[in-house]
Protein backbone atom coordinates (compact mmCIF):
# COMPACT_ATOMS: atom_id res chain seq x y z
CA UNK A 1 0.00 0.00 0.00
CA UNK A 2 1.41 3.28 -0.81
CA UNK A 3 1.56 6.19 1.89
CA UNK A 4 -0.77 9.43 0.94
CA UNK A 5 -1.18 11.18 4.10
CA UNK A 6 1.14 11.56 7.02
CA UNK A 7 0.97 14.19 9.86
CA UNK A 8 4.39 14.49 12.40
CA UNK A 9 4.11 15.97 15.39
CA UNK A 10 0.71 17.92 14.04
CA UNK A 11 -0.18 20.98 16.28
CA UNK A 12 -2.88 23.61 15.87
CA UNK A 13 -3.13 26.59 18.60
CA UNK A 14 -5.84 29.35 18.50
CA UNK A 15 -5.39 32.39 20.44
CA UNK A 16 -8.57 33.67 21.73
CA UNK A 17 -8.04 37.15 23.74
CA UNK A 18 -5.18 36.13 25.62
CA UNK A 19 -5.60 32.94 26.31
CA UNK A 20 -4.02 29.76 23.61
CA UNK A 21 -6.38 26.90 22.57
CA UNK A 22 -4.84 24.03 21.70
CA UNK A 23 -7.10 22.30 19.19
CA UNK A 24 -4.39 20.22 17.87
CA UNK A 25 -1.58 18.57 19.85
CA UNK A 26 1.62 16.65 18.75
CA UNK A 27 -0.84 14.48 16.03
CA UNK A 28 1.05 11.58 14.24
CA UNK A 29 -1.30 9.96 11.53
CA UNK A 30 -0.21 7.93 8.34
CA UNK A 31 -3.13 7.21 6.11
CA UNK A 32 -2.36 4.36 2.85
CA UNK A 33 -3.97 4.77 -0.01
CA UNK A 34 -7.29 2.56 0.04
CA UNK A 35 -7.95 3.09 3.69
CA UNK A 36 -11.27 4.07 5.01
CA UNK A 37 -10.40 5.52 8.40
CA UNK A 38 -12.97 7.28 10.77
CA UNK A 39 -11.81 9.84 13.38
CA UNK A 40 -13.48 9.72 16.63
CA UNK A 41 -14.22 11.95 19.35
CA UNK A 42 -16.43 13.82 21.45
CA UNK A 43 -17.60 17.72 20.34
CA UNK A 44 -14.75 20.02 20.62
CA UNK A 45 -11.96 17.34 20.29
CA UNK A 46 -9.96 18.84 17.78
CA UNK A 47 -11.38 16.83 15.08
CA UNK A 48 -11.71 19.58 12.67
CA UNK A 49 -9.11 21.24 13.06
CA UNK A 50 -7.04 18.21 12.18
CA UNK A 51 -9.26 17.73 9.64
CA UNK A 52 -8.55 21.30 8.17
CA UNK A 53 -5.10 20.58 8.62
CA UNK A 54 -5.05 17.29 6.80
CA UNK A 55 -6.59 19.45 3.45
CA UNK A 56 -4.92 22.45 3.98
CA UNK A 57 -7.27 24.74 4.93
CA UNK A 58 -5.13 25.91 8.10
CA UNK A 59 -2.01 26.12 8.51
CA UNK A 60 -0.35 24.22 11.66
CA UNK A 61 1.23 26.10 14.20
CA UNK A 62 3.84 23.25 14.57
CA UNK A 63 4.84 19.94 12.55
CA UNK A 64 3.82 18.73 9.57
CA UNK A 65 1.07 17.72 7.05
CA UNK A 66 1.98 15.42 3.61
CA UNK A 67 0.31 14.42 0.83
CA UNK A 68 1.98 12.06 -1.73
CA UNK A 69 5.20 13.39 0.27
CA UNK A 70 4.30 16.99 -0.35
CA UNK A 71 4.77 19.22 2.65
CA UNK A 72 1.76 21.46 2.89
CA UNK A 73 3.63 23.69 5.12
CA UNK A 74 6.09 24.10 2.63
CA UNK A 75 3.82 25.48 0.02
CA UNK A 76 1.85 28.55 -0.33
CA UNK A 77 -1.72 29.18 -0.37
CA UNK A 78 -2.26 28.58 -4.53
CA UNK A 79 -0.38 25.72 -4.39
CA UNK A 80 -2.38 24.90 -1.49
CA UNK A 81 -5.43 25.46 -3.42
CA UNK A 82 -4.16 23.08 -6.30
CA UNK A 83 -4.09 20.15 -4.13
CA UNK A 84 -7.42 20.61 -2.70
CA UNK A 85 -8.48 20.68 -6.08
CA UNK A 86 -6.65 17.90 -7.26
CA UNK A 87 -6.35 15.04 -4.44
CA UNK A 88 -8.83 16.15 -2.07
CA UNK A 89 -12.74 15.87 -1.93
CA UNK A 90 -14.50 17.49 0.73
CA UNK A 91 -17.82 16.59 2.32
CA UNK A 92 -19.56 18.49 5.56
CA UNK A 93 -21.48 18.26 8.09
CA UNK A 94 -23.83 20.77 6.27
CA UNK A 95 -23.27 20.02 2.95
CA UNK A 96 -22.31 22.47 1.56
CA UNK A 97 -23.84 23.36 -1.81
CA UNK A 98 -24.53 25.94 -3.53
CA UNK A 99 -28.57 26.88 -2.63
CA UNK A 100 -28.92 29.00 -5.95
CA UNK A 101 -27.75 26.31 -8.49
CA UNK A 102 -29.24 22.46 -9.07
CA UNK A 103 -27.39 19.17 -8.38
CA UNK A 104 -25.62 19.39 -11.73
CA UNK A 105 -24.26 22.69 -11.88
CA UNK A 106 -23.12 22.13 -7.81
CA UNK A 107 -21.18 19.42 -9.87
CA UNK A 108 -19.86 21.56 -12.58
CA UNK A 109 -18.62 24.17 -10.20
CA UNK A 110 -16.19 21.91 -9.08
CA UNK A 111 -15.20 20.59 -12.09
CA UNK A 112 -14.69 23.58 -13.36
CA UNK A 113 -12.57 24.36 -10.80
CA UNK A 114 -10.66 21.00 -10.69
CA UNK A 115 -10.44 20.80 -14.34
CA UNK A 116 -9.48 23.89 -15.40
CA UNK A 117 -12.22 25.31 -16.79
CA UNK A 118 -13.69 22.11 -18.31
CA UNK A 119 -16.73 20.37 -17.65
CA UNK A 120 -17.95 16.55 -18.38
CA UNK A 121 -21.56 16.33 -18.27
CA UNK A 122 -21.41 12.45 -19.05
CA UNK A 123 -18.76 11.97 -15.76
CA UNK A 124 -21.28 14.23 -13.93
CA UNK A 125 -24.04 11.80 -14.66
CA UNK A 126 -21.84 9.00 -14.00
CA UNK A 127 -21.02 10.26 -10.85
CA UNK A 128 -25.05 11.46 -10.02
CA UNK A 129 -25.56 7.51 -10.99
CA UNK A 130 -23.19 6.25 -8.38
CA UNK A 131 -24.81 8.26 -5.37
CA UNK A 132 -28.08 7.23 -6.82
CA UNK A 133 -29.47 10.82 -7.39
CA UNK A 134 -29.03 10.37 -11.72
CA UNK A 135 -32.98 11.87 -11.81
CA UNK A 136 -31.91 14.82 -9.63
CA UNK A 137 -29.72 16.62 -11.64
CA UNK A 138 -31.96 19.35 -12.29
CA UNK A 139 -33.34 19.60 -8.33
CA UNK A 140 -31.76 22.30 -6.39
CA UNK A 141 -30.74 21.63 -2.73
CA UNK A 142 -34.03 22.91 -1.31
CA UNK A 143 -35.37 20.51 -3.58
CA UNK A 144 -33.95 17.52 -2.00
CA UNK A 145 -34.15 15.56 1.25
CA UNK A 146 -31.05 16.00 3.63
CA UNK A 147 -29.82 13.19 2.71
CA UNK A 148 -30.11 13.21 -0.81
CA UNK A 149 -28.43 16.74 -0.04
CA UNK A 150 -25.44 14.86 1.64
CA UNK A 151 -25.18 13.06 -1.31
CA UNK A 152 -25.07 15.24 -4.30
CA UNK A 153 -21.97 16.49 -1.75
CA UNK A 154 -20.46 13.19 -1.65
CA UNK A 155 -20.70 13.24 -5.37
CA UNK A 156 -19.17 16.80 -5.98
CA UNK A 157 -16.36 15.17 -3.77
CA UNK A 158 -15.79 12.68 -6.14
CA UNK A 159 -16.15 14.64 -9.21
CA UNK A 160 -12.70 15.33 -9.92
CA UNK A 161 -11.40 11.48 -9.14
CA UNK A 162 -9.83 12.53 -5.51
CA UNK A 163 -7.06 10.39 -3.80
CA UNK A 164 -8.78 11.12 -0.67
CA UNK A 165 -12.09 12.08 0.72
CA UNK A 166 -12.40 14.35 4.14
CA UNK A 167 -15.48 13.36 5.68
CA UNK A 168 -16.34 16.35 8.39
CA UNK A 169 -19.70 14.81 10.69
CA UNK A 170 -21.25 13.65 6.99
CA UNK A 171 -24.07 12.26 9.18
CA UNK A 172 -24.16 15.15 11.71
CA UNK A 173 -27.05 16.61 10.02
CA UNK A 174 -29.21 13.59 9.46
CA UNK A 175 -31.54 11.14 10.85
CA UNK A 176 -30.66 6.84 11.43
CA UNK A 177 -31.95 6.24 8.17
CA UNK A 178 -30.13 8.40 6.01
CA UNK A 179 -27.19 8.48 8.17
CA UNK A 180 -27.37 4.84 7.53
CA UNK A 181 -27.47 5.28 3.36
CA UNK A 182 -24.92 8.19 3.36
CA UNK A 183 -22.70 5.97 5.40
CA UNK A 184 -22.67 2.43 3.07
CA UNK A 185 -22.26 4.56 0.15
CA UNK A 186 -19.03 5.87 1.45
CA UNK A 187 -18.26 2.48 2.67
CA UNK A 188 -18.94 1.39 -1.09
CA UNK A 189 -16.88 3.59 -2.49
CA UNK A 190 -13.91 2.76 -0.82
CA UNK A 191 -14.60 -0.62 -1.33
CA UNK A 192 -15.86 -0.72 -4.88
CA UNK A 193 -13.34 2.07 -5.75
CA UNK A 194 -10.19 1.78 -3.31
CA UNK A 195 -11.21 5.10 -2.69
CA UNK A 196 -9.42 6.83 0.40
CA UNK A 197 -11.63 8.07 3.11
CA UNK A 198 -10.83 10.05 6.55
CA UNK A 199 -14.32 10.11 8.30
CA UNK A 200 -14.53 12.44 11.30
CA UNK A 201 -17.57 11.94 13.59
CA UNK A 202 -18.47 12.03 16.98
CA UNK A 203 -20.90 9.27 16.46
CA UNK A 204 -18.79 5.75 18.18
CA UNK A 205 -21.39 3.86 16.31
CA UNK A 206 -21.06 5.53 12.63
CA UNK A 207 -17.33 5.06 13.24
CA UNK A 208 -17.59 1.10 13.27
CA UNK A 209 -17.84 1.39 8.99
CA UNK A 210 -14.35 2.56 8.74
CA UNK A 211 -11.73 -0.53 8.73
CA UNK A 212 -9.39 1.71 11.16
CA UNK A 213 -10.47 3.95 13.88
CA UNK A 214 -8.59 6.54 15.73
CA UNK A 215 -10.03 8.21 18.79
CA UNK A 216 -8.97 11.84 19.99
CA UNK A 217 -9.46 13.30 23.35
CA UNK A 218 -8.61 16.92 23.89
CA UNK A 219 -6.44 17.52 20.54
CA UNK A 220 -4.23 14.36 21.15
CA UNK A 221 -4.83 10.66 19.99
CA UNK A 222 -5.64 8.36 22.69
CA UNK A 223 -6.28 5.69 20.63
CA UNK A 224 -4.36 3.49 19.31
CA UNK A 225 -1.82 5.38 21.85
CA UNK B 1 -18.80 30.47 -13.19
CA UNK B 2 -20.85 32.50 -15.19
CA UNK B 3 -23.99 29.96 -13.78
CA UNK B 4 -23.34 31.00 -10.29
CA UNK B 5 -22.81 34.74 -11.20
CA UNK B 6 -26.51 34.84 -12.38
CA UNK B 7 -27.53 32.19 -10.34
CA UNK B 8 -26.74 34.90 -7.47
CA UNK B 9 -28.52 37.48 -9.07
CA UNK B 10 -31.59 36.15 -9.44
CA UNK B 11 -31.60 35.17 -5.68
CA UNK B 12 -31.07 37.72 -4.57
CA UNK B 13 -33.84 40.05 -6.36
CA UNK B 14 -33.83 42.58 -3.89
CA UNK B 15 -30.07 43.77 -4.23
CA UNK B 16 -29.69 43.39 -7.81
CA UNK B 17 -33.17 45.36 -8.64
CA UNK B 18 -31.28 48.09 -6.67
CA UNK B 19 -27.79 47.81 -7.75
CA UNK B 20 -29.91 48.17 -11.59
CA UNK B 21 -31.42 50.85 -11.09
CA UNK B 22 -28.59 52.89 -9.40
CA UNK B 23 -26.42 51.92 -12.58
CA UNK B 24 -29.83 52.72 -15.08
CA UNK B 25 -30.26 56.42 -13.01
CA UNK B 26 -26.25 56.93 -13.60
CA UNK B 27 -26.42 56.47 -17.55
CA UNK B 28 -29.85 58.04 -17.57
CA UNK B 29 -28.14 61.15 -15.81
CA UNK B 30 -25.05 61.25 -18.31
CA UNK B 31 -27.35 61.03 -21.38
CA UNK B 32 -30.41 63.36 -20.23
CA UNK B 33 -28.11 66.23 -18.48
CA UNK B 34 -25.60 66.20 -21.91
CA UNK B 35 -28.67 65.60 -24.39
CA UNK B 36 -30.39 68.68 -22.60
CA UNK B 37 -27.26 70.69 -22.52
CA UNK B 38 -25.69 70.11 -26.07
CA UNK B 39 -29.42 70.07 -27.25
CA UNK B 40 -30.12 73.13 -26.38
CA UNK B 41 -26.66 74.76 -27.70
CA UNK B 42 -27.26 72.39 -30.85
CA UNK B 43 -30.59 73.93 -31.37
CA UNK B 44 -29.58 77.28 -30.64
CA UNK B 45 -26.41 76.87 -33.35
CA UNK B 46 -28.35 75.50 -35.73
CA UNK B 47 -31.12 78.01 -35.87
CA UNK B 48 -28.78 80.75 -36.15
CA UNK B 49 -26.83 78.57 -39.03
CA UNK B 50 -29.84 78.01 -40.56
CA UNK B 51 -30.66 82.24 -41.42
CA UNK B 52 -27.97 81.64 -43.80
CA UNK B 53 -25.92 84.73 -42.85
CA UNK B 54 -21.91 84.02 -43.28
CA UNK B 55 -20.80 86.50 -40.73
CA UNK B 56 -22.85 87.92 -37.13
CA UNK B 57 -20.87 91.13 -36.54
CA UNK B 58 -21.06 91.96 -32.81
CA UNK B 59 -20.46 94.83 -30.57
CA UNK B 60 -17.53 95.65 -28.55
CA UNK B 61 -17.92 93.42 -25.37
CA UNK B 62 -20.82 91.15 -26.92
CA UNK B 63 -20.70 87.17 -26.42
CA UNK B 64 -21.29 84.87 -28.96
CA UNK B 65 -24.64 83.91 -27.12
CA UNK B 66 -26.95 86.68 -28.18
CA UNK B 67 -29.42 86.43 -25.48
CA UNK B 68 -27.06 87.70 -23.19
CA UNK B 69 -25.93 90.75 -25.11
CA UNK B 70 -26.77 94.09 -23.77
CA UNK B 71 -24.61 96.11 -25.85
CA UNK B 72 -25.80 97.93 -28.80
CA UNK B 73 -24.61 99.64 -31.53
CA UNK B 74 -25.75 102.19 -34.13
CA UNK B 75 -27.71 101.46 -37.12
CA UNK B 76 -25.58 103.51 -39.51
CA UNK B 77 -22.82 100.79 -39.36
CA UNK B 78 -24.79 99.47 -41.93
CA UNK B 79 -24.10 101.65 -44.35
CA UNK B 80 -20.02 101.49 -43.87
CA UNK B 81 -20.05 97.69 -43.13
CA UNK B 82 -22.16 97.22 -47.19
CA UNK B 83 -18.98 98.57 -48.35
CA UNK B 84 -16.49 96.54 -47.38
CA UNK B 85 -15.22 94.60 -50.02
CA UNK B 86 -16.95 90.44 -50.88
CA UNK B 87 -19.96 92.22 -48.27
CA UNK B 88 -23.27 91.48 -50.42
CA UNK B 89 -26.22 92.10 -47.58
CA UNK B 90 -26.64 93.36 -44.25
CA UNK B 91 -29.13 92.61 -41.98
CA UNK B 92 -29.42 94.91 -38.24
CA UNK B 93 -31.22 92.56 -36.21
CA UNK B 94 -31.93 93.85 -32.67
CA UNK B 95 -32.43 91.00 -29.69
CA UNK B 96 -34.33 90.37 -26.25
CA UNK B 97 -35.03 88.56 -23.88
CA UNK B 98 -38.89 87.65 -22.87
CA UNK B 99 -39.86 85.14 -20.48
CA UNK B 100 -43.51 85.43 -21.46
CA UNK B 101 -43.76 83.05 -23.95
CA UNK B 102 -42.12 79.96 -21.56
CA UNK B 103 -39.06 78.13 -22.31
CA UNK B 104 -36.43 77.24 -19.62
CA UNK B 105 -34.79 80.82 -19.42
CA UNK B 106 -36.87 82.66 -21.68
CA UNK B 107 -37.11 83.38 -25.57
CA UNK B 108 -34.89 85.41 -27.95
CA UNK B 109 -36.82 88.04 -29.78
CA UNK B 110 -35.49 89.51 -32.98
CA UNK B 111 -36.35 92.33 -34.08
CA UNK B 112 -35.84 92.64 -37.96
CA UNK B 113 -36.01 94.65 -41.04
CA UNK B 114 -37.86 91.75 -43.14
CA UNK B 115 -36.49 92.86 -46.39
CA UNK B 116 -32.84 92.92 -45.52
CA UNK B 117 -33.62 89.97 -43.18
CA UNK B 118 -34.22 87.96 -46.83
CA UNK B 119 -31.64 89.66 -47.93
CA UNK B 120 -28.96 87.89 -46.08
CA UNK B 121 -30.82 84.56 -46.37
CA UNK B 122 -33.32 84.57 -43.66
CA UNK B 123 -36.12 82.95 -45.51
CA UNK B 124 -38.66 82.81 -42.85
CA UNK B 125 -41.44 80.10 -44.25
CA UNK B 126 -44.91 80.71 -43.09
CA UNK B 127 -46.59 77.66 -42.03
CA UNK B 128 -49.88 79.83 -41.77
CA UNK B 129 -50.63 83.73 -41.80
CA UNK B 130 -48.63 86.66 -42.92
CA UNK B 131 -45.23 88.16 -42.62
CA UNK B 132 -44.46 91.18 -40.60
CA UNK B 133 -46.81 94.32 -41.57
CA UNK B 134 -47.56 96.58 -38.68
CA UNK B 135 -45.98 98.16 -36.11
CA UNK B 136 -47.32 94.99 -33.08
CA UNK B 137 -47.21 91.89 -35.74
CA UNK B 138 -45.62 89.27 -34.41
CA UNK B 139 -44.42 86.03 -35.80
CA UNK B 140 -43.70 82.78 -33.71
CA UNK B 141 -42.49 79.45 -35.01
CA UNK B 142 -44.43 76.12 -34.50
CA UNK B 143 -43.03 75.51 -31.56
CA UNK B 144 -43.59 78.02 -29.69
CA UNK B 145 -46.94 78.39 -30.96
CA UNK B 146 -47.47 74.66 -29.68
CA UNK B 147 -46.03 74.70 -26.10
CA UNK B 148 -47.95 77.69 -25.16
CA UNK B 149 -51.36 77.04 -27.14
CA UNK B 150 -50.67 80.09 -29.39
CA UNK B 151 -52.50 80.61 -32.66
CA UNK B 152 -53.21 83.47 -35.57
CA UNK B 153 -54.51 86.44 -34.04
CA UNK B 154 -54.10 85.89 -30.52
CA UNK B 155 -52.53 89.08 -28.80
CA UNK B 156 -49.82 88.59 -26.64
CA UNK B 157 -48.11 91.63 -24.55
CA UNK B 158 -44.48 91.90 -24.18
CA UNK B 159 -42.27 94.77 -23.41
CA UNK B 160 -46.10 96.81 -21.94
CA UNK B 161 -46.83 96.52 -26.11
CA UNK B 162 -49.74 94.04 -27.19
CA UNK B 163 -48.87 92.12 -29.99
CA UNK B 164 -50.62 90.29 -32.81
CA UNK B 165 -49.59 86.84 -33.90
CA UNK B 166 -50.46 87.50 -37.76
CA UNK B 167 -48.23 84.73 -38.74
CA UNK B 168 -46.84 81.12 -37.91
CA UNK B 169 -43.15 79.90 -39.03
CA UNK B 170 -41.32 76.68 -39.48
CA UNK B 171 -39.15 75.75 -36.54
CA UNK B 172 -35.52 76.09 -36.72
CA UNK B 173 -34.59 79.69 -38.36
CA UNK B 174 -33.18 82.24 -36.89
CA UNK B 175 -35.10 83.03 -33.07
CA UNK B 176 -38.74 82.01 -32.19
CA UNK B 177 -39.94 85.57 -31.85
CA UNK B 178 -40.26 87.96 -34.55
CA UNK B 179 -41.42 91.49 -34.64
CA UNK B 180 -40.40 94.86 -36.33
CA UNK B 181 -36.81 96.01 -36.06
CA UNK B 182 -38.44 99.60 -35.26
CA UNK B 183 -40.73 98.69 -32.26
CA UNK B 184 -38.17 96.71 -30.16
CA UNK B 185 -35.93 99.41 -30.63
CA UNK B 186 -38.55 102.09 -29.74
CA UNK B 187 -39.84 99.99 -27.40
CA UNK B 188 -36.47 99.28 -25.47
CA UNK B 189 -35.50 103.02 -25.84
CA UNK B 190 -33.04 102.59 -27.93
CA UNK B 191 -33.61 103.61 -31.47
CA UNK B 192 -31.39 104.02 -34.28
CA UNK B 193 -29.22 101.06 -32.19
CA UNK B 194 -29.14 97.54 -32.62
CA UNK B 195 -27.65 94.31 -30.95
CA UNK B 196 -25.93 92.77 -34.21
CA UNK B 197 -26.03 92.40 -38.11
CA UNK B 198 -25.99 89.29 -39.96
CA UNK B 199 -23.62 89.58 -43.11
CA UNK B 200 -23.76 87.89 -46.48
CA UNK B 201 -20.98 87.61 -48.12
CA UNK B 202 -20.29 87.68 -52.04
CA UNK B 203 -18.91 84.03 -51.96
CA UNK B 204 -18.55 81.46 -49.53
CA UNK B 205 -14.85 81.37 -50.23
CA UNK B 206 -14.57 85.23 -49.36
CA UNK B 207 -15.85 84.37 -45.54
CA UNK B 208 -12.78 84.16 -43.69
CA UNK B 209 -10.90 87.48 -45.72
CA UNK B 210 -14.22 89.66 -45.06
CA UNK B 211 -14.22 88.74 -41.60
CA UNK B 212 -10.93 89.96 -40.86
CA UNK B 213 -11.40 92.74 -43.07
CA UNK B 214 -14.39 93.77 -40.85
CA UNK B 215 -12.49 93.49 -37.81
CA UNK B 216 -9.54 95.48 -39.38
CA UNK B 217 -12.22 98.26 -39.96
CA UNK B 218 -13.70 98.49 -37.17
CA UNK B 219 -11.39 97.99 -34.27
CA UNK B 220 -12.91 96.30 -30.86
CA UNK B 221 -16.00 95.07 -33.19
CA UNK B 222 -16.51 91.37 -33.47
CA UNK B 223 -17.02 88.94 -36.40
CA UNK B 224 -18.94 85.54 -35.64
CA UNK B 225 -18.69 82.94 -38.68
CA UNK B 226 -21.68 80.92 -38.79
CA UNK B 227 -20.02 78.26 -39.80
CA UNK B 228 -18.21 77.61 -36.67
CA UNK B 229 -20.97 79.40 -34.30
CA UNK B 230 -21.83 75.81 -32.79
CA UNK B 231 -17.94 75.03 -31.84
CA UNK B 232 -17.52 78.67 -30.74
CA UNK B 233 -20.88 78.94 -28.75
CA UNK B 234 -19.96 76.00 -27.11
CA UNK B 235 -16.47 76.93 -26.04
CA UNK B 236 -17.73 80.33 -24.50
CA UNK B 237 -20.71 78.95 -23.08
CA UNK B 238 -18.03 78.60 -20.36
CA UNK B 239 -19.16 76.26 -17.27
CA UNK B 240 -21.12 73.65 -19.37
CA UNK B 241 -17.97 71.21 -20.18
CA UNK B 242 -17.38 71.63 -16.31
CA UNK B 243 -21.09 70.83 -15.58
CA UNK B 244 -20.78 68.09 -17.82
CA UNK B 245 -17.90 66.63 -16.37
CA UNK B 246 -19.45 67.26 -12.92
CA UNK B 247 -22.46 65.00 -13.48
CA UNK B 248 -20.37 62.17 -15.35
CA UNK B 249 -18.22 62.41 -12.82
CA UNK B 250 -21.14 62.36 -9.78
CA UNK B 251 -22.79 59.96 -11.88
CA UNK B 252 -19.56 57.55 -12.10
CA UNK B 253 -19.34 58.17 -8.20
CA UNK B 254 -22.76 57.27 -7.29
CA UNK B 255 -22.53 53.96 -9.66
CA UNK B 256 -19.33 52.96 -8.04
CA UNK B 257 -20.17 53.07 -4.66
CA UNK B 258 -23.92 51.27 -5.29
CA UNK B 259 -21.75 48.61 -6.54
CA UNK B 260 -19.11 48.56 -4.10
CA UNK B 261 -21.65 48.56 -1.52
CA UNK B 262 -23.66 45.74 -2.95
CA UNK B 263 -21.03 43.76 -3.62
CA UNK B 264 -19.56 43.99 -0.34
CA UNK B 265 -22.56 43.37 1.08
CA UNK B 266 -22.77 40.10 -1.40
CA UNK B 267 -19.50 38.96 0.25
CA UNK B 268 -20.49 39.38 3.26
CA UNK B 269 -23.68 37.39 3.38
CA UNK B 270 -21.87 34.87 1.10
CA UNK B 271 -18.84 34.36 2.80
CA UNK B 272 -19.59 30.61 3.66
CA UNK B 273 -20.17 29.73 -0.44
CA UNK B 274 -16.57 31.71 -0.53
CA UNK B 275 -15.18 29.34 1.54
CA UNK B 276 -16.78 26.49 -0.24
CA UNK B 277 -15.65 27.48 -3.41
CA UNK B 278 -11.79 27.50 -1.06
CA UNK B 279 -11.98 24.10 -0.47
CA UNK B 280 -12.80 23.26 -3.53
CA UNK B 281 -9.87 24.57 -4.21
CA UNK B 282 -10.73 27.66 -6.38
CA UNK B 283 -8.00 29.76 -6.80
CA UNK B 284 -8.07 33.54 -5.72
CA UNK B 285 -8.19 34.44 -9.88
CA UNK B 286 -11.22 32.38 -9.95
CA UNK B 287 -13.09 33.92 -6.73
CA UNK B 288 -12.07 37.25 -7.73
CA UNK B 289 -13.57 36.41 -11.59
CA UNK B 290 -17.30 35.17 -9.83
CA UNK B 291 -17.04 38.29 -7.89
CA UNK B 292 -16.63 40.48 -11.08
CA UNK B 293 -18.62 38.93 -13.58
CA UNK B 294 -21.61 39.15 -11.18
CA UNK B 295 -20.91 43.09 -10.88
CA UNK B 296 -20.33 42.99 -14.82
CA UNK B 297 -23.48 41.34 -15.74
CA UNK B 298 -25.07 43.76 -13.02
CA UNK B 299 -23.88 46.76 -14.94
CA UNK B 300 -24.56 45.53 -18.48
CA UNK B 301 -28.33 44.93 -16.78
CA UNK B 302 -28.13 48.91 -15.41
CA UNK B 303 -26.61 50.00 -18.48
CA UNK B 304 -29.63 48.76 -20.97
CA UNK B 305 -32.27 49.88 -18.61
CA UNK B 306 -30.62 53.35 -18.30
CA UNK B 307 -30.46 53.85 -22.28
CA UNK B 308 -34.35 52.69 -22.00
CA UNK B 309 -34.75 55.32 -19.38
CA UNK B 310 -32.91 58.11 -21.28
CA UNK B 311 -35.11 57.32 -24.53
CA UNK B 312 -38.77 57.07 -22.27
CA UNK B 313 -37.46 59.92 -20.43
CA UNK B 314 -36.32 62.22 -23.73
CA UNK B 315 -39.20 61.34 -25.16
CA UNK B 316 -41.57 62.21 -22.09
CA UNK B 317 -39.73 65.59 -21.60
CA UNK B 318 -39.57 66.02 -25.53
CA UNK B 319 -43.60 65.64 -25.29
CA UNK B 320 -43.99 67.94 -22.18
CA UNK B 321 -41.51 70.77 -22.98
CA UNK B 322 -41.54 71.39 -26.39
CA UNK B 323 -39.25 74.02 -26.94
CA UNK B 324 -36.50 71.24 -25.07
CA UNK B 325 -34.26 69.46 -27.31
CA UNK B 326 -32.43 66.51 -25.92
CA UNK B 327 -30.45 65.16 -28.27
CA UNK B 328 -28.61 61.49 -26.94
CA UNK B 329 -25.78 61.09 -29.74
CA UNK B 330 -24.26 57.39 -30.46
CA UNK B 331 -21.15 59.03 -29.20
CA UNK B 332 -22.70 59.66 -25.62
CA UNK B 333 -24.55 55.91 -25.22
CA UNK B 334 -21.52 54.52 -25.69
CA UNK B 335 -19.34 56.56 -23.17
CA UNK B 336 -22.00 56.01 -20.76
CA UNK B 337 -22.50 52.86 -21.22
CA UNK B 338 -18.50 52.59 -20.83
CA UNK B 339 -18.32 54.64 -18.02
CA UNK B 340 -21.28 52.21 -16.41
CA UNK B 341 -19.22 49.18 -17.61
CA UNK B 342 -16.13 50.96 -16.34
CA UNK B 343 -17.43 51.79 -12.24
CA UNK B 344 -18.91 48.50 -12.03
CA UNK B 345 -15.90 46.90 -12.52
CA UNK B 346 -13.65 49.19 -10.25
CA UNK B 347 -16.72 48.88 -7.52
CA UNK B 348 -15.92 45.35 -7.57
CA UNK B 349 -12.61 45.21 -7.58
CA UNK B 350 -12.15 45.39 -3.70
CA UNK B 351 -15.07 43.35 -2.84
CA UNK B 352 -13.55 40.64 -4.95
CA UNK B 353 -10.42 40.97 -3.77
CA UNK B 354 -11.37 40.64 0.50
CA UNK B 355 -13.25 37.18 -1.00
CA UNK B 356 -10.24 36.04 -2.92
CA UNK B 357 -8.16 36.73 0.74
CA UNK B 358 -10.58 35.03 3.16
CA UNK B 359 -9.61 32.13 5.65
CA UNK B 360 -11.05 29.47 3.84
CA UNK B 361 -11.89 28.12 7.50
CA UNK B 362 -13.19 30.95 8.75
CA UNK B 363 -15.05 31.73 6.02
CA UNK B 364 -16.29 27.92 6.10
CA UNK B 365 -17.52 28.60 10.04
CA UNK B 366 -19.36 32.16 9.10
CA UNK B 367 -23.13 31.98 10.29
Amino acid sequence: MNKILQTENLGKVYRVGKIDIHAVRGVNLNIEKGEFVSIVGPSGCGKSTLLHLMGGMAKPTTGRVFIEGINLAKINDSERAKIRREKIGFVFQRFNLFSALNSQQNLEIAMQIGCNGSVDHQRIKEIMRLVGLENKLYHKPLELSMGEQQRVAIARALINNPLLILADEPTGNLDSANSYKVLYLLKDLNRNLGQTIILITHNQEASKIADRKIEMKDGMIIFPS
Amino acid sequence: MANLAIANLSKRKTRTLVSILAIAIEITLILVLVGLTKGTLNDVASRIQNIGADIIFLPPGASSILSLNNYFMHINLKDSIITTEGVKAVSPVMTWMTNKLGGIGGNIIFGIDRKEFNNVGGNLELLSGKHLQGKYDMLVDRRLAAANNLSLNDQVEVLNHRFTIVGILKAGVGARIYIPLTTLQNALNEPNRVSLFFVKCQSPEQVGEVASRLEKSFPGYQTQLSETYAQDLTESARGINQFISAITIIAILVSFLVILLAMYTTIIERTREIGILKALGATKAYIVKTIVTEAIALSIIGILCGYLLSFAAQTWISNAYPLITIIITPFWIMLAGTLGLVSGFLGSLYPSYRAATLDPVEALNYE
